[in-house]
């Protein structure tokens, strides 16, 4: 193959050539860390936007020497031609990733640098961590490479906020080769700031998200039913208690019946629609009807040898017969109907039958 | 029981003609194994000539609304008799399918 000529100085040929005799061993550098960077991330649960690595070209490290060469002795102290980034969607992540690598990896604290910080007061920038590391031999070891554990590879940690700053002020004012004007540079600092901002906000609603959550899930776990605004959030926790169950196999009793696991998610809009506010007001609705809505399972399926039923059969017969006994009638189940189904000219046929059906229950007897 | 389709590029149009009994739903289950290929995203169950529905056609029902729930597509049944209306009602199913 033909090697090519950059014109460098002896020096910095004989890195160059370092280089090209151990690109196999970079590239196999890359395969295990990319490997082992996906492995830990995924094994602790983390969700990060990218995890890439490439062994920087040839024509790329010899710009690079031609610039300021002298500063290496050997090709070991060029310490990105193996670069790993991993970019996450948070920025207290960035320190989460940090130290996985810090586990699983060797690093060069002396080489390593945290440019978050390295910005005076007075001005901005928005760069990432980075960590000049080695692969320790008990992670991996060839005999027939020893370079692997000895040669060293850069891991840029950044939030996705970072990487598009830093992609775009690399492209903008440095990779283009043209110096750009002062006010440019102004302007993508002032944006750094900005972008700085959004990432602390994006972390800040995630953690009031996940606490919100957590209350609301205490509050639901503890029965404290009436604290509880209904949502689609405490809804869901509130259905993890198996609220319905109990009703929901006793009418499937009536025929020994399979019961097929089916969401009651939609009936959400249904409750708020009905003025249902909190938990407890569900709750209310449980304990209150439960026996009337039983009477009208009994009534449809006793007689019938249908033996399967929908798990959301009982949320379902609590609220027609919570309709019916609040004078809601024909209309009030057609309107049920419309908001689970959407409109259809099938749901007034539903209404009517259902409606006959329940006439000649006790329950309709005492309409609130 | 007669089952006929046609399909149009993801969506399944079936019409089945007669009782969904135990007999003609184990007919039915196969032919929508062998019919409701991976492309299928929604299906649309023509049921104006289905005077009757079992528990096993019920579970063919299920079977195809679990099918394609997880690929965001939808069961629509259309122009129910009152046999199959009010066998979804009581079971609770009717609110899972769109009834047009």
């Amino acid at each position: 193959m033909e090697v090519k000529d950059y014109g460098l100085d002896l020096h910095c040929t004989m890195i160059l050539e370092e280089y090209r005799s151990l690109k196999p061993v970079f590239e196999k550098m890359k395969e295990i860390v990319l490997d082992e960077c996906r492995k830990i991330i995924s094994d602790t649960g983390l969700f990060v936007a990218t995890i890439e690595a490439r062994v920087k070209k040839e024509d790329s490290l010899a710009g690079k020497l031609e610039l300021k060469g002298s500063k290496y002795r050997t090709i070991n102290d060029v310490t990105d031609i193996l670069g790993a980034r991993v970019v996450t969607f948070y920025s207290e992540e960035v320190d989460k990733v940090a130290s996985l690598m810090e586990k699983y990896f060797d690093v060069d604290w002396q080489e390593s640098v945290d440019k978050r910080k390295l910005h005076a007061l007075d001005s901005f920038g928005y760069d990432s961590l980075h960590y000049i590391c080695r692969i320790p031999e008990k992670l991996y070891s060839d005999p027939s490479m020893p370079e692997l554990n000895t040669l060293r590879f850069e891991i840029q940690m950044r939030t996705t906020l970072q990487h598009t700053w830093a992609t775009i002020y690399h492209d903008i004012g440095y990779k283009s080769g043209v110096e750009v004007p002062k006010e440019y540079i102004r302007n993508l600092n002032r944006l750094a700031g900005m972008l700085e901002m959004a990432d602390e906000q994006f972390s800040i609603i995630r953690s009031t998200i996940t606490d919100y959550r957590r209350k609301v899930q205490a509050l639901v776990e503890s029965g404290k039913f009436e604290e509880v605004e209904l949502n689609g959030d405490t809804f869901r926790s509130y259905l993890e208690l198996d609220p319905f169950g109990s009703l929901t196999r006793k009418i499937a009793l009536i025929n020994q019946a399979e019961i097929q696991k089916t969401s009651s998610i939609p009936y959400l809009k249904v409750l708020k629609g009905l003025g249902f506010n909190t938990l407890a007001d569900i709750e209310k609705l449980r304990k209150d009807y439960s026996d009337d809505a039983y009477q009208l399972a009994l009534s449809q399926l006793g007689g019938t040898d249908i033996d399967i039923i929908a798990s959301s059969v009982a949320l379902h017969d609590l609220l027609t017969v919570f309709i019916l006994r609040n004078g809601g009638g024909e209309k009030g189940l057609e309107m049920l109907y419309n908001a689970l189904n959407g409109p259809s000219s099938y749901n007034n046929k539903r209404a009517k039958q259902v409606y006959k059906t329940a006439s000649t229950l006790s329950f309709m007897e005492a309409q609130e | 029981m007669e089952i006929n389709s046609e399909k149009k590029g993801n969506c399944l149009s079936i019409s089945a003609k007669g009782r969904l009994d135990t007999v003609a739903s184990r007919e039915f289950m196969k032919w929508t194994d062998n019919n409701l290929g991976e492309d299928i995203k929604d299906v649309v169950l023509d049921c104006s000539d289905l005077t009757y529905i079992s528990s096993s056609g019920l579970r063919v029902l299920m079977t195809i609304y679990k099918t394609i729930t997880p690929r965001q597509g939808t069961l629509s049944l259309k122009d129910l008799t009152p046999q199959v209306g009010e066998v979804l009602n009581i079971t609770g199913m009717a609110s899972l399918f769109n009834i047009e």
